[in-house]
């Protein structure tokens, strides 16, 4: 049960509260079952970055931490090899 | 023996006749210290996402061999006396099939 403090939308502090929305998103990895994150799969890495370039953070795209982690290994060692650019201006 | 894979980036500059000696050269070493190659992918010619020095474009290449674990340094030492070879990067490939047996 919410308290009545909870009534008018504000929290303990007095800030507003916005509750989560929707289900949370699977990472895609996970999901897949995929085992290894080939730095090779341009196409698939661009999913987890933005347009400018930039890896996307874990709580937009929803990855786990460990498949994170290869994903951001994975997207260096592309850019590394000029599959991936550095940044897009 | 391990399974390795190395993508090769070769200078496009160069004709196919020279990018295949590079191909060649790079077997070559792998040849020198005990190791088999296996299926060779050749990408081609590709845009690069990014400038690389002066160049825009590159000569893609995968390379997959079997090597002792012990002579991988001795090839990546060899690597940048290759003629026409621009970078290179090479992973262990056993692992994503023991992975992915698992």
């Amino acid at each position: 049960m919410r308290g009545s403090r909870d009534r008018d939308g504000k929290g303990r502090d007095g800030k507003k509260q916005f509750p989560r929305k929707g289900r949370p998103k699977v990472c895609y990895f996970c999901k897949e079952k995929v085992t290894y994150v080939d730095y090779k799969d341009t196409a698939l890495l661009r999913r987890f970055m933005s347009d400018r370039g930039k890896i996307r953070a874990r709580r937009v795209t929803g990855s786990c931490q460990r498949h994170q982690r290869d994903i951001a290994l994975a997207v260096k060692n592309a850019r590394e090899m000029g599959l991936l650019a550095y940044a897009v201006r | 023996m391990r399974t390795y894979e190395t993508l090769l980036l070769c200078d496009p500059r160069r004709d196919d006749a020279e990018v295949g000696q590079t191909l060649d050269r790079f077997q070559a070493l792998v040849a020198e210290r005990g190791g088999e190659m296996g299926p060779i992918d050749k990408w081609g010619r590709r845009k690069l996402a990014g400038e690389i020095g002066d160049l825009t474009d590159g000569y893609y290449a995968v390379m997959t061999y079997d090597l002792d674990p012990d002579k991988r340094a001795d090839l990546e030492a060899a690597l940048p006396f290759v003629e026409g070879l621009v970078r290179s990067k090479t992973v262990r490939r056993d692992v994503r099939e023991r992975r992915a047996s698992k």
